[in-house]
């Protein structure tokens, strides 16, 4: 293991999670960058880690308002006002 | 009704309308149909009104009301009326989607194989996936795929801990690679693609 190699692919692997979501301290962020940048395998897991979340959430974003439902939930605000 | 006492209608309705899109994106995952997803929006919207009085300002309005768009949901009435499409997930190994995106020959050229699976599926396929999910799983991953959200946030939304959040999550998204990868092979997703990959090839 170099020098610069302070997690495994174990450890690396059990924080993918929190560090695709910018759950780790900035300690554990530096281990797992210093680690990704010596390890192509994790290094590609991680990139195919990360674009599942990133396509499963522009999928999702494509989910628009019904124009029909702004003006139903203020008409029905405006109803609640005055009874 | 009496008026919210303290919050004008106007404050409220300044709050809720930027909300609108995002609150009709997690109702349509909470309810699997486009209309219950309208009258769920409608009737939080509804609820967080009459409650306005009790909302903390400087406080959270999002998590707020996203907590009583959930709680709404909650209601016998709508759990009778949702009836799962598919068969619920047991369990998934880590890597489902990338491991059989490899297996499947798709790691060609320069695109990643999740862009161009997910790429290739409709957003009716994302939210069948994430509706396959059992439902304390389903919950945490609605809100975290809704948009880029703290764990602690999905806590306060949803009133568990934040360790629930992170195994539920962790849990969830394995699940969720599952049943994508199930979803894309039975509409002919990864055969359309395999053979794109062949011709290339």
């Amino acid at each position: 293991m170099s020098q610069l190699d302070r997690y495994t692919c174990e450890e690396t692997f059990n924080l993918l999670n929190d560090y695709v979501d910018r759950e780790l301290n900035e300690d554990q962020i530096i281990k797992v960058r210093e680690h990704l940048a010596v390890c192509e395998e994790c290094a590609g897991e991680f990139a195919f880690e990360a674009q599942v979340i990133l396509s499963v959430r522009a999928k999702i974003s494509q989910i628009n308002c019904p124009v029909t439902l702004r003006d139903r939930v203020l008409q029905a605000l405006l109803k609640a006002q005055t009874d | 009704m009496a008026k919210s006492p303290e919050g004008s209608a106007q404050e409220f309705s300044a709050l809720i309308d930027p909300l609108l899109t995002k609150s009709y994106a997690l109702a349509y995952h909470l309810t699997s149909s486009r209309e219950a997803a309208e009258d769920l929006v409608q009737e939080a919207a509804l609820l967080a009104f009459r409650n306005f009085s009790s909302f903390q300002r400087g406080t959270n309005f999002k998590a707020w009301l996203f907590r009583i768009l959930v709680n709404a949901s909650h209601s016998q009435h709508r759990k009778n009326l949702r009836e799962p499409k598919v068969t619920p997930l047991e369990d998934a190994e880590d890597l489902y989607l990338y491991n059989h995106s490899l297996e499947a020959g798709l790691d060609r050229g320069s695109s990643n194989p999740a862009e161009l699976v997910l790429g290739s599926m409709d957003v009716e396929h994302i939210i069948q996936a994430i509706e396959s999910l059992p439902d304390d799983y389903r919950l945490v991953c609605a809100l975290y795929f809704l948009e880029e959200t703290a764990y602690q946030e999905i806590a306060d939304i949803l009133e568990i801990p934040v360790g629930t959040v992170r195994s539920r999550l962790h849990r969830g998204r394995k699940l969720l690679q599952k049943s994508l990868w199930n979803i894309a092979v039975d509409n002919n997703i990864i055969a359309a693609l395999k053979d794109e990959s062949e011709a290339v090839k």
